[in-house]
């Protein structure tokens, strides 16, 4: 019995080991805040669009009455789970104050600004948002409740913010390496891998993936199309083919996005899907949203680089692991 | 189940309506639901690639027209 004891307790050991690195090893800023830089941006912008027409979305004369979002997000047994403090406010001028006050936690979100505060705020009004409209969103709304719910972990306020600027003025010092930093960012990551993870599975029901004719019902979805490719008609094996690489790339994506080799060849193919995606059909927004996810596995070296390059230094430790 | 989901279909279309009519100060708004069907890369090649077709617009019932019961 010893001998089978003694492996075993070494290899979950190991697992114990592996588990509290992947996780827990505090790592450099630089790409959460690069991370938290955009996808705030897109949430302060989702925010404004909504400001645009707010008697359109919210009130007593919208386009999906509140009453009419509760029965929608009632199951058939009665119960709902949806919460919004938008539930309990009908008033169109408190609607209107509570909509501008929260350009507040969303600008002091993006620029970094006392993020432990505001972060939480943020994802009150983004889900109150979600759940109040329902049947009035998309892809980009799913991936900036995502965004919100991980940037109340961490929203990496070391660099590239306010905090860190204020610090450095009253020569506080600031402690780099975060294991929060850490933790946000894997749950990010993994997100995305579940997010293609489904989405391959989800076009492995479809005839259209299988025969390579998907791409071709993209492209020519009229209602969708903001740049006209059905002249790709003409090169079937083309358009056979990247439907395939589309869904291959989706489906194995939560494989090859991990190891270096394979990485950057993955997340290449992720700004060619979602810029196609942004460009051909319209959806900017979906497809600069899913890039800000994907920029969560760019090394925290890599992105200290690149933003030196472009004339931003920052400060920066050696990186213990990718 | 597909009561509930009905019921939920016909306060969203409700809704819109509403929304509509208080918009543009109408009394009545009537909603249709139009299917666009895409039309296959061959199909649609010697149609020269026109995704506009009016034949490929088609209004949705409401209410499903139940099929005729075939007796023994």
């Amino acid at each position: 019995m010893s001998t089978l004891a003694s492996p075993l307790k070494g290899n979950l050991r190991e697992l114990s080991q592996g588990f509290n690195r992947f996780w827990f090893e505090p790592s450099d800023p630089h790409t959460l805040a690069m991370v938290r830089l955009c996808g705030g941006a897109m949430l302060l912008y989702t925010h404004l669009v909504w400001g645009l027409e707010l008697s359109h979305f919210l009130g007593p004369h919208a386009l999906v009455t509140t009453d009419t979002a509760l029965r929608m997000s009632t199951a058939v047994d009665g119960s709902n789970y949806t919460w919004s403090y938008l539930w309990y406010v009908q008033s169109p001028l408190l609607i209107g104050i509570l909509h501008w006050l929260g350009i507040i936690p969303f600008v002091a979100l993006m620029v970094g600004f006392k993020t432990r505060w505001f972060a939480p705020i943020c994802w009150v009004y983004t889900m109150s948002y979600c759940h109040r409209l329902i049947g009035l969103q998309y892809g980009l709304d799913q991936v900036n409740a995502m965004l919100a719910t991980y940037f109340m972990v961490s929203a990496a306020p070391q660099v590239l913010s306010v905090d860190a600027w204020l610090a450095k003025r009253a020569g506080h010092p600031i402690k780099l390496r975060d294991e929060w930093t850490t933790v946000a960012l894997r749950l990010i990551q993994c997100h995305m891998c579940v997010i293609y993870f489904f989405g391959g599975i989800s076009k492995m029901r479809g005839d259209d993936w299988w025969d390579g004719s998907a791409f071709w019902f993209a492209v020519a979805n009229l209602e969708y199309q903001s740049l006209d490719l059905t002249w790709l008609v003409e090169f079937r094996w083309f358009v056979a083919g990247l439907s395939m690489a589309t869904f291959f790339w989706e489906m194995f994506y939560p494989i090859t996005v991990w190891p270096m080799k394979t990485r950057w060849p993955t997340l290449l193919m992720a700004v060619m899907v979602h810029g196609g995606i942004a460009l051909a059909l319209g959806m900017k927004t979906f497809g600069m949203a899913m890039i800000f996810g994907n920029m969560a596995f760019v090394p925290a070296s890599t992105m200290r680089a690149f933003l030196a390059k472009i004339g931003i230094k920052t400060d920066g430790t050696e990186e213990a692991h990718a | 189940m597909w009561k509930h989901r009905r019921q939920q279909y016909e306060a969203l279309k409700k809704s819109v309506a509403d929304h509509l009519c208080d918009r543009h100060g109408a009394k009545h708004c009537t909603l249709t639901r139009v299917e666009h069907i895409q039309l296959s890369p061959d199909i649609s090649k010697a149609l020269n690639l026109r995704l506009d077709l009016p034949q490929t617009y088609r209004d949705l019932p409401e209410a499903l027209t139940a099929p005729e019961v075939i007796k023994p």
